[in-house]
């Protein structure tokens, strides 16, 4: 994430100064909401069958592995 | 077949020049309702792992909804899908205009290509026949040129995407162009189309979308026209460029390649010069709409003298809208708009993405001012903010791949390795895509969009968007970092869901918080009928719920549209700083 758009360090001027956003709070409560592993993004084994879609499931397997 | 689509796809191996039809399975269409969710399947299947995106095992798909050409509100979309060059990753980008229902009226939901072809190619499709035809007369033709050309040859009545000169020099910037002046800009497709010798498709034909009700959805346009009398007023009258001003100001916008703060770095009066009144105050300004848009968000300027006269059209271009005036103007602090009206018009007609090009651009200025490269490095030009003629010039050597401009083609990541790795601070990118105008700062939701979504640093992904009939999304404070998930997910849902269905997320999200509403959904289920007859869950319904989509063709009334409530959600503190507008696209 490059550090001037989620204000690390914030803007020390303007409507948004002094603000950092905490977008890595942000992001791993939105993939845990899916189901999806927060620290690689990629869904569970139990969220791909929801989805109908077990046709990922090898190939993220694979991706687990590397 | 399901109805909204035309039931057919067409596969083309560039390399052989064969074609194959092929039925569009319905259960796919089903599952993945259309666009780039189905582009993504398809794709999935079709582009071996490992493959190199500028080569013969990528696929480059042009894909329509279920909604595109249908009486669905705002049912003008496109989308250009296939591996990214610029991410290595999924890549898709969307485009209004009019090639997306003429497609349809030509006979097919979607387009595949692969392989690559020995000599540059262009594919004419009239109403079901399709032909390959040598493009040897039009490799290196301007899109302007190109389309008036093919007009020439082919008669009015027909409709163009195409790529420019950077496409076919491979510029990752590239983007695929429609009706001269509208850009598929993101994920570099541009330079897949190129690297496949693909210099455009033609399409032709009068075929209609099969709807499940016609006359209910044409009801069903007149009463969202009606209630939405007034929601667009500001979107109708200026287009994006009606934002400008307040977005700068608002933190929104992104001033001095995102170092810098509005308020002082570009205040008040120099955001002015290239917002709202100013642009629609441009001579000879009229309104254009993408096909059957009641909006018409779009427009078109003259610019025949002064420093930057238009050399195209003749001397008519499109107005620049939102990104192209912050990303060409206060990122690089600069408010010379007949400047920005022109980089605009060297952009569409060479062909490149007007979001990348300039922070790019952006980013070789902050190296410059910190004597991190000079005048020889940038082939003469005087690269400081502010200065119009450098951008201009630069602008026009990037989508020509000339001298400096060949440096910064690739967009900021690839310059960035080009030049030695110096400036990274200055660099902004994610995974290679530049980031559009919209800063997380001020809409904190955006930055999960632009870190997690496939295609990286994009602001047309939800995140930041107003949700659908029938679908709450919880108030909250925007600067509360934990409990945003829920929320977040509604409006990405959302948003993918009008994406894939052929519908324009831009016109549809644009509404006043004052006036808030949606009129692009409930088309949906007049178009498609029942969506409950398989046992799968419908499409949409999970992980993005949506089941208003798929299950309702219920009216919302303005007192319960929910887009009230996101409004208000993501305004809760913007509103008491700044005006109601910056926080609705």
């Amino acid at each position: 994430m490059p550090g001037r758009i989620v204000g690390e360090p914030p803007l020390k001027e303007g409507n948004v100064k002094d603000i950092t956003v905490d977008y890595r709070t942000l992001t791993r409560e939105f993939l845990e909401r899916l189901g999806w592993d927060p620290g690689t993004t990629i869904p569970s084994d139990k969220n791909l069958k929801e989805l109908g879609m077990q046709f990922l499931s090898a190939d993220m397997c694979k991706i687990k592995t590397v | 077949m399901a109805n909204g689509f035309m039931g057919k796809l067409l596969n083309i191996d560039l390399t052989s020049g064969r074609m194959r039809e092929e039925p569009l399975d319905e259960t796919l269409c089903r599952d993945y309702v259309g666009g780039y969710g189905l582009g993504a399947r398809l794709l999935y299947d079709r582009i071996p792992t490992g493959a190199d995106p500028l080569g013969p095992h990528n696929v480059l798909g042009l894909l329509t909804g279920p909604l595109t050409g249908t009486p669905a509100i705002i049912g003008s979309r496109f989308v250009a899908v296939a591996k990214s060059p610029k991410t290595g990753g999924w890549g898709d980008a969307n485009c209004g205009g009019h090639f997306g229902p003429h497609l349809k009226f030509a006979g097919f939901d979607g387009v595949l290509f692969g392989g690559i072809s020995p000599k540059p190619v262009y594919l004419f499709i009239d109403e079901g026949k399709a032909e390959l035809r040598d493009a040897g007369d039009l490799w290196g033709l301007g899109v302007t040129a190109l389309e008036d050309f093919l007009v020439k040859r082919h008669g009015k009545g027909i409709q163009v995407c195409s790529i420019g000169p950077a496409g076919e020099k491979l510029a990752l910037t590239a983007c695929i162009m429609n009706d001269k002046e509208r850009a598929a800009g993101r994920s570099g497709l541009g330079a897949v189309m190129g690297s496949k010798r693909l210099k455009c498709v033609v399409v032709k034909g009068k075929l209609k979308v099969p709807v499940h009700d016609e006359p209910k959805m044409k009801d069903l346009r007149k009463q969202y026209l009606k209630q939405a009398t007034g929601a667009f007023e500001v979107f109708n009258r200026y287009g994006t460029a009606g934002i400008t001003h307040d977005a700068i100001l608002s933190g929104d916008g992104p001033v001095k390649n995102w170092g810098g703060a509005g308020t002082t770095d570009f205040p008040s009066e120099r955001g002015r010069r290239i917002s709202d009144d100013a642009v629609v105050g441009l001579d000879g300004y009229k309104a254009y709409g993408c096909w059957h848009c009641p909006i018409a968000c779009g427009g078109k300027v003259t610019q025949k003298g002064g420093r930057f006269p238009l050399e195209l059209n003749s001397g008519v271009g499109h107005k620049p809208e939102y990104e192209t005036l912050a990303m060409f103007g206060s990122n690089l602090l600069n408010d010379d708009l007949a400047a920005i009206v022109k980089a605009n018009e060297l952009c569409n007609n060479l062909g490149i993405d007007t979001i990348a090009t300039a922070a790019t651009i952006a980013y070789a200025v902050e190296c410059f001012e910190n004597g991190l490269i000079d005048r020889k490095t940038t082939g003469g030009i005087d690269l400081r903010w502010g200065n119009a003629e450098g951008i201009v010039s630069l602008t026009e050597k990037i989508g020509r791949r000339e001298g400096f401009g060949d440096v910064l083609a690739d967009g900021v990541w690839a310059a960035w390795k080009k030049l030695g790795r110096i400036g990274t601070e200055y660099a902004v990118h994610i995974q290679g895509e530049e980031i559009p105008a919209h800063d997380p700062k001020f809409t904190p939701g955006i930055a999960s969009t632009y870190w997690l979504t496939a295609t990286p640093g994009r602001h047309t992904q939800g995140g930041e968007l107003v949700a659908g009939p029938g679908v709450p999304v919880p108030v909250t404070d925007k600067y509360s970092y934990s409990g945003q998930a829920e929320g977040h997910h509604i409006l990405v849902a959302a948003v993918e869901v009008v994406n894939a269905a052929g519908l324009c997320a831009s016109s549809a999200t644009s509404a006043t918080p004052s006036r808030p509403c949606w009129i692009s959904f409930p088309p949906l289920p007049a178009t498609l009928g029942t969506w409950n007859g398989s046992s799968r869950p419908a499409p949409g319904s999970t992980p993005c719920a949506m089941p208003s989509t798929c299950g309702r063709a219920s009216t919302p009334s303005p007192a319960t549209c929910p887009a009230a409530s996101s409004a208000s959600r993501r305004s809760r503190k913007a509103t008491s700083r700044t005006s109601p507008w910056t926080t609705a696209r």
